[in-house]
């Protein structure tokens, strides 16, 4: 069980993976993020009850907060970028071109 | 017996939904099919090891970050994704190959592996709380102060008006 | 225990306070008094405080050495700048001042909570600490299109990066048993899980790498300096990448198990001195130019630590901190010349800055050369201990890439200069008003970074026992 949990979590780690490096819709890739917090979450979970100890658990519970307190800022981020530029699409952002 | 069958399910649909989230065009159908993943992740803690952290993976996750998806998502009022041609064809297939790579890289080197401890049953909330307030004590403090961190940044960044 | 629990709360109760002082008052001198009372407060309470030499405190998982308080040093010397710099800047470009001053201190806090950690979760706890009020303040003029694009970039990436090392924390706890650095040392000593603990280290260096912005991951560097206002680029160039690199310092102890890493090392120093380099020429954007040198920066500060030596870590501190105060100069010294948001950064802005502005064209000199490398600066003295760790170390071709590259990177610091020194043209960079505080900053930095080239053995001293801190966590 524990193997094919961690076979489940290096999955959705490369699919937030991937869903991060090729979506341009911003939320698409912030939800991606989300994804790949949780793929960690899963290892944490899994070695926990292996390990037989509740440290891994314990550290899910810290995994959820960053990610709660991450994705605040960058909703709000993202709502005060979409008032200025009016676009998600992260290749419409041209503001900034070398 | 049943219990291990039941997560291998939930795990398949987790990776589904996962799959179906990141290809979506809407966000909001991406948002949806995100919710049912952290369900079945829910789902799968709580079979495995501990009801009390898939109780707070689904509150915190399904109940209140994707809320505040949708909520931003329906603020903007965005509709569906253009159907323009992609200019990032390449990208996506480096993107999955290096994907593909990492999967089979995590796979080889735990192949085998367990961990060498004492398996344990269902842990508690008692003894995960315990964890939160003795290895992880400053950890968990700092966390406080993230939080109103990110209350503060998100009001200073989204707020409407601001009075300098 | 008092040692390590002062600054951390000394940290939160100004942060506090000043989130409330909006309240009471919304004049700039006061922010910036507050900044300093904080710095002053926060330094005092470090110096009341004996320096321990590598002591641990395993229960609670931190870690109070030498390293930690140069980290917090340097961390509360930029803030204090960056609130002196930013009392000026305010007025062209007005912003929450409470709030912005209340981010600066959360993200100091985080810095130290990173610098002490001795535990992933908890180093991954303190850089996101860290990072996420930098994000804010990237952005805090929402209004324009430059800076909520860069903290848009900024979180994207940032994320991106805390999302790999919370998997490689994860993949560290599957092996140990434990976050804490600790079981990882110890778990490496058996030996059983050794494969997806080098794993998880590697992932977790590669999301420090992104925050200490090494090439090939640094492509959010340059959007984000130049999106960021002047004031909080030279914040987050000098605390991010500090806090990064104590992060990789404290791995550091790691990597002497695992040499095949040091190949990797060696691939993203050389990598990030020719990408940095070369891609800064080309800048017309002053902020944008000094964003690839960082990168570059960041390369020359790997090229020590490649020989996996206590020297390399000696060198590379010195650098670090160098690095540090030059670089928030640099950023001062341009914001100094920056009127409205965004006016006044390009090289021709600086048209003869230096002729009408005899004191902070000096700082300019000093600064750009120490940059440069020139003697008798600090930054002369920063590459050579670095390039001379690497020869030592037997990497002589690496020390030669540094060099070639060095010589490269000089000429963009020092067409800094030329122009500054032109008389042809008027700037346009908005000098009208006085910007006493700003001067005031930069100068006393300029200053240092001259001390440090003169007398540099005053900073390697404190350096060594800092690099014997960190390294002793293995043993």
């Amino acid at each position: 069980m524990f193997g094919e949990l961690i076979i489940l979590s290096a999955v959705l780690f490369a699919v937030g993976a991937v869903g991060f490096l090729t979506r341009r819709n911003a939320f698409v890739v912030l939800m991606s993020l989300e994804l790949m917090l949780n793929a960690a979450n899963v290892v944490f979970v899994a070695a926990s009850k292996q390990w037989g100890g509740p440290e891994g658990l314990a550290s899910v519970l810290i995994v959820i907060a960053i990610a709660a307190a991450e994705a605040a800022v960058a909703l709000a981020a993202l709502l005060a970028l979409f008032r200025v530029v009016g676009t998600e699409k992260i290749d419409e952002w041209r503001a900034l071109r070398g | 017996m049943i219990v291990e069958w039941v997560i291998r399910a939930l795990g398949i649909i987790a990776v589904l939904s996962a799959l179906v989230a990141i290809t979506r065009r809407n966000p909001i159908y991406s948002a949806v099919f995100l919710g049912l993943n952290f369900l079945c992740l829910g789902g799968i803690f709580t079979f495995y090891v501990s009801p009390f952290v898939g109780a707070v993976q689904i509150i915190v996750y399904a109940g209140a970050i994707l809320v505040l998806f949708v909520l931003a998502i329906m603020i903007l009022n965005l509709r569906d994704e253009d159907l323009g041609p992609s200019r990032r064809t390449v990208v996506k297939f480096f993107a999955v190959i290096a994907a593909i790579g990492v999967v089979w890289l995590i796979i080889t080197i735990t192949a085998g592996f367990v961990p060498p401890g004492r398996e344990a049953g269902t842990i508690s909330a008692a003894q995960v709380g315990r964890a939160l307030l003795e290895a992880h004590v400053v950890a968990f403090e700092v966390i406080s102060v993230l939080l109103i961190t990110a209350v503060v940044g998100a009001v200073v960044l989204a707020k409407k008006r601001m009075e300098v | 225990m008092k040692a390590l629990v002062l600054p951390v709360a000394a940290g939160v109760f100004f942060l506090i306070a000043v989130m409330l002082s909006p309240l009471f008052t919304g004049r700039r001198w006061w922010v910036a008094l507050v900044y300093l009372f904080a710095a002053a407060g926060v330094l005092a309470v470090m110096g009341l405080t004996r320096p321990l030499a590598g002591s641990h405190v395993a229960a609670l998982r931190l870690v109070d050495d030498a390293l930690a308080r140069i980290a917090f040093i340097v961390a509360v010397a930029v803030a204090g700048f960056t609130g002196l710099v930013v009392a000026d800047y305010r007025r062209a470009n007005p912003h929450a001042s409470g709030e912005a001053t209340a981010l600066v201190l959360a993200s100091v806090t985080g810095a130290l909570i990173a610098a002490m950690a001795g535990d992933f979760l908890l180093l991954i706890v303190g850089i996101e600490l860290a990072s996420l009020p930098v994000y804010v303040l990237t952005g805090i003029l929402r209004n324009r299109p430059r800076p909520a694009e860069g903290a848009m970039k900024y979180i994207l990436l940032g994320g991106f990066a805390t999302g790999v090392m919370v998997y490689g924390s994860a993949l560290i706890y599957a092996a140990a048993g434990s976050t804490s650095m600790i079981a990882a040392v110890n778990a490496l000593h058996t030996g059983a899980s050794k494969h997806i603990l080098i794993a998880g280290l590697a992932l977790f260096a590669t999301g420090l790498a992104f925050k200490a912005s090494l090439a090939p991951f640094h492509m959010w560097t340059p959007d984000v300096y130049e999106g960021a206002p002047t004031p909080y680029t030279a914040f987050m160039s000098a605390v991010i990448k500090f806090v990064a690199f104590a992060g990789i310092i404290r791995l550091f102890a790691f990597f002497a198990f695992v040499t095949e890493l040091k190949h990797i090392i060696i691939a993203l120093a050389v990598i990030s001195m020719v990408w940095g380099n070369f891609a800064a020429l080309v800048q017309d954007n002053v902020k944008r130019m000094l964003a690839y040198s960082s990168v570059a920066h960041a390369g020359y500060i790997l090229v020590p630590l490649a020989t996996g030596h206590k020297e390399g870590v000696v060198a590379a501190l010195f650098y670090l901190v160098l690095y540090a105060l030059m670089s928030a100069g640099a950023f001062g010294l341009i914001s100094y010349n920056e009127g409205e948001e965004g006016k006044g950064v390009t090289f021709e802005d600086l048209t003869a800055l230096g002729v009408k502005k005899p004191l902070i064209g000096l700082c300019g000199v000093i600064l750009f050369f120490a940059l440069a490398g020139v003697p008798p600066t600090g930054g002369f003295m920063a590459k050579f201990y670095a390039f001379k760790a690497a020869v030592d170390g037997g990497l002589w071709w690496l020390a030669l890439v540094g060099i070639f590259t060095s010589m490269v990177g000089a000429y963009y610091y020092l067409k800094v200069i030329v122009f500054m020194y032109m008389k042809k043209r008027e700037g346009t960079g908005s000098t009208g008003n006085a910007k006493v505080l700003t001067v005031a900053g930069v100068l006393l930095l300029s200053l240092f970074v001259l001390a440090y080239g003169v007398d540099p053995k005053s900073l390697l001293d404190v350096v060594k026992v800092a690099a014997e801190g960190a390294l002793q966590l293995l043993y």
